[in-house]
């Protein structure tokens, strides 16, 4: 009995130890995360979701700015460009917006609004 | 890359959007499923052309021409003159179509295999009309029908020696029809609903404008008739009727029995009269089973109420708007010494904002019910000061006091009554074993 009480308490803490490993890697990826958001060129979280849009709808062309956050815009720039799927709709009330997105979606949407108020 | 001097928000480069669809993509349109286009009448050439390609999966189709705008200071609207024939493909493939100042011809075979249609004339000056045959081809055309807006779509009603004709030639069934919204005079909406049989509605909702003198026979119209199945009351049948307020004065009334909703419009007429006209026609078609009441703005006498109470015996809840209750309800729910059995027996609820003008009527009504041994349930209530809570606690089962002043029923505003908000006399007037304060801190109650 003492012995399998033993077996079952090794077992547990072999699991909790997977547990707090597989904690610290992904603090640690956090952290470098952190850092990079920390960069003086990128204070601000809003200011990273602009600049990734911007990039994705290259209204930026050579954003200076780190170069692996750069690597990580070019990342999800490839990502989005050659997803068809994610150009389904096209607002015409953003004139610019809508041109890209018809040039995604390689002239193919699925909802067009179109609205001509004066 | 995007060569088109498109930009901005204007109407032009709202166009160039389109245009660059047209000029420089393939364009295919063969997994296009909605499209959705407004603008001025002129526009049409805008995007007619989108036609002109196969669109074998356009399910949703919306299309709305609006008028120029006026140029006063608060740039309104101007109405359509006409409604723009529209020349589509016949093959759309459309399962919903939103027509605003559009038109399509009745025969279209458009209107074949539709779920959702939606005709809006409302802003527009020429009337359009449809026969009963016409009106009879698009049901037959769309028995899968589960959502109809005809608002401004007038049927032209048969004259016979000099009197109109309100009997349907034939009836059309549509079976999943559950929405069904018809803005038009009281005469034109019955006409219409006269042609359809629609044993799955769940929501039937009719506007229409009248003036205070024609209410009562825009009522007798509207009403519906034997053929519209119970479902459109729901159990325990609820009976709302609002009054509201533009600019200050009484112009709109939504009255609603379940599923039926009638939105009136006054207009401008003189408030004295719209509110001499509701009172005299709205009490008398809310139905006898009625059990749940919400009101606002109702205002009868004494008699008046007397009357309506009588006649509704299964009224078991009373709820009122933020605006103050009439003295003249609670005079009449107060047995009188010749009462054996007061009026409204079963009342456990009554819902309402206090005002001081109200007060002493409702305790003396609340007292009165409480002798008589039809002690009120539940009062909620709202804007009651320290001394007539400790009051009314008394003479309720249940006293809910709601915080904060609201424009709508808010059952998520009930404020906790604490025990140390009670007064000494509220507070001794509670035995351990009779009375408690309820577990959650939020109900007063009392025996």
């Amino acid at each position: 009995m003492k012995s399998t009480l033993v077996q079952t308490e090794n077992a547990t803490l072999k699991v909790a130890e997977n547990e707090v490993t597989a904690v610290l890697i992904h603090l640690k990826k956090l952290l470098r995360i952190k850092n990079q958001l920390c960069s003086p060129l990128l204070r601000l979280p809003t200011e990273t979701i602009v600049r990734i849009l911007s990039y994705i709808v290259e209204a930026v062309e050579r954003p200076r700015i780190w170069q692996p956050i750069l690597s990580t815009y070019h990342q999800i720039h490839t990502t989005m460009c050659t997803a068809e799927e994610l150009w389904w709709k096209v607002n015409c009330m953003r004139a610019k917006v809508a041109m890209f997105t018809f040039m995604r979606s390689e002239g193919n949407p699925q909802v067009i609004t179109a609205c001509f108020d004066p | 890359m995007i060569r088109s001097t498109a930009g901005g928000t204007n109407g032009a480069g709202r166009r160039g959007a389109l245009d660059y669809w047209r000029d420089e993509q393939a364009l295919h349109g063969h997994r296009l499923h909605t499209l959705e286009l407004s603008g001025a009448l002129s526009d049409i050439a805008r995007f007619s052309w989108i036609f002109e390609r196969p669109l074998p999966r356009l399910h949703r189709l919306r299309i709305g021409f609006f008028g120029p705008l006026d140029n006063d200071p608060d740039q309104s609207q101007l109405p359509v003159p006409a409604p723009l024939a529209l020349q589509l493909p016949v093959d759309l493939p459309l399962q919903a179509l939103d027509l605003t100042n559009a038109t399509l011809p009745w025969s279209s075979n458009l209107f074949a295999g539709l779920r959702e249609l939606r005709m809006d004339f409302k802003s527009c000056e020429a009337v359009v009309d449809i026969s009963a045959d016409e009106l009879l081809g698009v049901f037959d055309a769309s028995p899968q029908l589960e959502s109809l807006s005809l608002i401004q779509v007038r049927p032209r009603i048969p004259v016979r020696n000099g009197q109109p004709q309100y009997a349907p030639t034939r009836i059309a069934q549509l079976p999943n029809l559950a929405s069904l919204k018809l803005d038009n005079s009281p005469e034109y909406a019955s006409y219409t609903l006269s042609h359809m049989n629609i044993p799955a509605i769940d929501s039937l909702e009719i506007r229409f404008h009248v003036v205070p003198s024609e209410l009562s026979r825009s009522l007798r119209f509207l009403l519906p008739n034997h053929r519209l199945p119970n479902r459109l009351f729901s159990n325990p049948p609820e009976f709302e009727i609002r009054i509201t307020d533009d600019d200050g004065s009484l112009n709109l009334m939504y009255a609603t029995i379940g599923g039926f909703k009638l939105h009136f419009d006054f207009g401008f007429d003189e408030e004295e009269a719209i509110r001499d006209a509701i009172s005299t026609c709205v009490p008398p078609v809310i139905p006898p089973f009625a059990a749940i009441l919400k009101l606002d703005n109702l205002k009868l006498s004494e008699e008046e109420w007397r009357e309506f109470l009588r006649s509704h015996p299964e009224v078991h809840s009373i709820k009122f708007a933020n605006s103050s209750v009439s003295k003249s309800l609670w005079d009449a729910l107060s047995p009188t010494g010749t009462d054996a059995v007061p009026l409204c027996p079963k009342l456990e609820s009554v819902l309402l904002f206090c005002g001081p003008e109200t007060s002493s009527s409702l305790r003396g009504c609340l007292l009165n019910r409480k002798n008589a041994g039809f002690r009120l349930r539940c009062l909620e209530v709202e804007g009651l000061d320290d001394k007539l809570v400790e009051e009314f606690c008394l003479l309720v089962e249940e006293l809910q006091v709601i915080d904060a002043p609201d424009d709508s029923f808010n059952p998520f505003s009930v404020r906790p009554i604490l025990m140390n908000e009670l007064g000494f006399h509220a507070l001794t007037a509670l035995t351990p074993n009779r009375n408690t304060i309820a577990a959650q801190g939020l109900i007063a109650t009392s025996t």
